[in-house]
């Protein structure tokens, strides 16, 4: 890095950029994702990656290395890449950290909520920030937890709602084929009402598709799945932290394939993975979740999303403490 | 008669007691006054930095691409807190940077703000300017948010229902930093739409088709780019870039290596170093800014002259450069004046009105660079790019400027010019000499008496008789002369006639 560039930087932040093994570990195969759309369309004027890098910017660097993001001579941004890779970054302190590392990156300085014109399924953004939102793959590395909320009179996960609307947007025409890469807490610091949320939703899945309940219980164990299925109340700090990973890994990618059943997508988790079980580092789990273009014509979405909701589980795996996967079929 | 001079006039109030008040401007002077100082984006940009020197940062990042809808500028000065922002901002105009010193307090700068008005250049590109500042051994960093498009309102509109109370100019809040931190972060949000064209480089001013670009380019590549011959001016880069030659120009950045040939390198020396004490870096999207100044006569001489001037009312040091033929690019013609390393406008290509009495076009060959003392400060408008010209500072380094610029021509039409004539004679006087020799191959002589008229101009090519002899121009007149005087000797009466009438018959053609 140029002389010119070195400016100050957080002792805490400088200690974040201490890279673990199992998060070098999650971002290379985000990068994989980035490398098979970039090989499957050559086409440029869509964005490759919108990401929550953070001041770091790790994935842009890992992007470059990647041969994806051409930097010049000073290591600014090509100017054919100006638009391709964009980072979304409300803090003013990471956005001027972000802007000196990586000159030319095009970033927003906004919240993703504001992105996407918050929860309400009524407002979407537009032009240039709609171009944005179109990206070819989303990655929504957060920093919370997947927890319902009451918003007015409705409960909803705005997780999952942030992700309906960019869903929505990738839909509208024409249709582009995307990946969402999600990071979120471990936990379940859930609410006796947004513990009703969740139950309710899984029973009214397990209702529709009861085949799905063996292999949950499989997953969760037969306490924790009665539990939640009878509504009984949960005190998720008494839970283990691997159990509750282990809830997320299959209510997260279930809520989004329920929420976007509508829109005609192939959804299906090419990585299901938690990690974080180093007594000092905090339980997170992700995902990779592919929405493509279906390939045949069905008359409802049902077949998509079943298939969907069979496959949750064939990719669960984590991640060692030294970043080795591990993948529980064996795969 | 109802009044007389002599009545004392009275008043209303029965006190009777002289008043005194302050008049308060409105914060809408701010638009008024902004709109006529900074005439262009880089204009702004140029006072930011210059502040940031102010402050003793060393290093200042400005980040423009990929959209210029939202500028940064960071630096690593000594920052600010909430009352020194109170101080400096909220009466514009009564700067307190230079109450206790001139000089900058760690890096013993020359300050060059004077009146504090840097900051509302920034309402000339933008409708919101947010400022983050913190200072070494402080917990606390200022976040303050100044709504120009507020200040614009009237004050109508901006008098809320009922009360004398208007709506804030600025807003700001105290958040949390590392106390071993020390730094402004100016974010420049929502830039206004002309000014964004211009710094994002959409277009050129230039109808070239292939308009060209340094963004991205490392110090050295713009060296070479500005050494093409093809170069004619800045204007042949896109606005992105024409903006950030601006920028450089004026601020007190470092020269690019080899910005003059090798052979005066030890006569700009001390300039090079003074500005490598200061120790003030810039990078633009990361391209290092270096001051675009690049001198590239390629083979053809070119000279530098010193100039130190102590005077009455003003001192100043510099140099002269010149060269055979036009400097490129034409931004670099004229004369650049520096105040407290800052420039004062752009290179002025009349150098402040000179008239030579000797070949106009030397003019274009010499490019002039001045650092004056604070003297001249005093002489200066507040636009920061024009000086009064009545001022004794000005008009006496004016005179002196103008006496030397006499000599450099002088020097420039005896040591170039006239030096490039010497070399073009020489090279004309060997073409002729080959056009005698291919003169001589049609007609039929002995090898000998070839030999005899060849070696007369070969041997004597360096004379300068001979030279002078070669390329002497003969009027008919005087070549019948010549031609009659010497036929008259080798040829018989009846020859000679012969002779006259074809060669009359040539030339009447």
């Amino acid at each position: 890095m140029a002389q010119e560039q070195e400016l100050n930087l957080h002792p805490v932040h400088q200690a974040m950029a201490n890279q673990r093994p199992e998060k070098v570990t999650i971002r290379q195969l985000w990068i994989n994702q980035a490398i098979l759309h970039s090989q499957q369309s050559a086409e440029n004027a869509t964005p490759l990656y919108t990401t929550l890098s953070g001041h770091e910017g790790h994935e842009f660097r890992l992007l470059h290395e990647a041969g994806l993001l051409q930097l010049t001579e000073t290591g600014a941004v090509e100017s054919s890449c100006l638009h391709k890779f964009i980072a979304i970054e409300q803090n003013a302190t990471a956005y001027a950290s972000l802007s000196t590392k990586f000159p030319g990156l095009k970033i927003v300085r906004e919240s993703i909520q504001n992105i996407v014109l918050g929860h309400t399924k009524l407002r979407y953004p537009v032009g240039e920030v709609e171009k944005i939102c179109r990206s070819k793959i989303i990655n929504l590395d957060l920093n919370e937890p997947w927890m319902p909320r009451l918003q007015g009179d409705q409960w909803i996960i705005p997780t999952c709602r942030g992700i309906e609307k960019f869903a929505e947007l990738h839909a509208s025409d024409p249709k582009l084929h995307w990946t969402l890469l999600l990071t979120l807490h471990g936990e379940c610091p859930w609410s006796i009402d947004a513990q009703s949320v969740i139950s309710g939703k899984i029973n009214d899945l397990f209702h529709t598709y009861p085949a799905l309940i063996e292999e949950v219980q499989d997953w969760i164990g037969e306490e924790l799945l009665t539990n939640i299925r009878n509504n009984h109340v949960i005190d998720f700090s008494t839970v283990p932290k691997l159990l509750q990973q282990k809830l997320l890994m299959w209510v997260v990618p279930m809520c989004v394939a329920l929420a976007c059943r509508q829109q005609g997508w192939a959804i299906s988790v090419l990585e299901n993975i938690h990690y974080g079980q180093h007594p000092e580092h905090a339980p997170m789990v992700s995902w990779i979740i592919d929405f493509q273009i279906p390939t045949r014509q069905a008359l409802t979405f049902e077949p998509e999303l079943r298939n969907c909701l069979e496959t949750i589980l064939n990719r669960a795996a984590h991640i060692t403490p030294d970043g080795e996967i591990h993948y529980y079929n064996g795969a | 008669m109802a009044q007389s001079l002599n009545n004392t006039p009275t008043t209303k109030d029965t006190n009777n007691k002289p008043f005194i008040g302050e008049i308060k401007v409105a914060s809408r002077i701010v638009d008024y006054l902004s709109s006529g100082l900074y005439h262009s984006p880089a204009a702004c940009l140029k006072e930011l930095i210059n502040n940031s020197y102010d402050a003793d940062a060393t290093v200042v990042n400005v980040s423009v691409k990929p959209d210029a809808d939202r500028i940064v500028i960071q630096d690593n000065g000594h920052g600010m807190s909430k009352d020194d922002f109170v101080t400096h901002f909220e009466r514009v105009s009564e700067s307190h940077k230079r109450d206790s010193s001139d000089i900058t307090s760690h890096l013993k700068r020359p300050k060059i703000g004077k009146i504090g008005i840097g900051f509302i250049a920034a309402n000339e590109i933008c409708e919101i300017m947010e400022i983050f500042s913190t200072k070494a051994g402080s917990t606390e960093l200022l976040h303050v948010t100044i709504n120009f498009s507020e200040m614009r309102k009237p004050i109508e509109e901006r008098r809320r229902d009922g009360t004398d109370f208007t709506k804030a100019d600025y807003s700001g809040e105290i958040l949390e930093s590392p106390s071993e931190e020390h730094y402004t972060h100016i974010f420049l949000e929502q830039v206004r739409g002309e000014a964004q064209n211009i710094l994002v480089g959409a277009g050129s001013q230039s109808n070239s088709a292939n308009i060209k670009s340094l963004y991205g380019k490392s110090a050295e590549s713009i060296v070479t780019l500005l050494k093409n011959p093809e170069l004619n001016s800045w204007k042949d880069f896109d606005f992105y870039s024409e903006t950030m030659l601006q920028v450089a120009l004026n601020i007190p950045v470092e020269y690019p290596n080899s910005w003059v040939p090798e052979k005066l390198q030890t006569k700009i020396k001390k300039f090079e170093d003074e500005v490598k004490r200061l120790n003030f870096k810039v990078s633009y999207d990361g391209t290092p800014l270096r001051k675009p100044i690049v001198f590239s006569p390629g083979d053809k001489d070119c000279f530098i002259e010193p100039f130190e001037f102590n005077g009455e009312h003003v001192s100043a040091t510099g140099y002269f450069y010149a060269q055979h033929g036009i400097v490129k690019p034409q931004d670099l013609h004229g004369l650049l004046v520096r105040i407290r390393n800052a420039a004062v406008a752009e290179f002025d290509s009349t150098f402040w009105g000179f008239t030579p009495s000797i070949a106009p076009l030397i003019q274009r060959w010499v490019s002039v660079e001045i650092w004056a003392d604070d003297r001249l400060e005093e002489a200066m408008n507040i636009d920061r790019r024009t000086l009064r010209e009545a001022h004794p500072a000005f008009v006496e380094l004016r005179d002196e400027l103008h006496n030397r610029l006499k000599k450099v021509f002088d020097l420039a039409k005896k040591n170039l010019y006239e030096a490039g004539n010497k070399e073009r004679r020489a090279d004309k006087a060997i073409e002729t000499r080959k056009e005698i020799k291919s003169a001589l191959q049609t007609v039929k002589m002995s090898s000998a008496a070839m030999t005899s008229v060849v070696k007369m101009w070969d041997a004597k090519i360096d004379k300068p008789s001979i030279e002078k002899s070669l390329l002497k121009k003969y009027s008919v007149a005087e070549l019948y002369s010549i031609v009659i005087e010497v036929a008259k000797d080798v040829m018989s009466d009846e020859q000679l006639e012969q002779f006259l009438k074809h060669l009359t018959d040539r030339l009447g053609k």
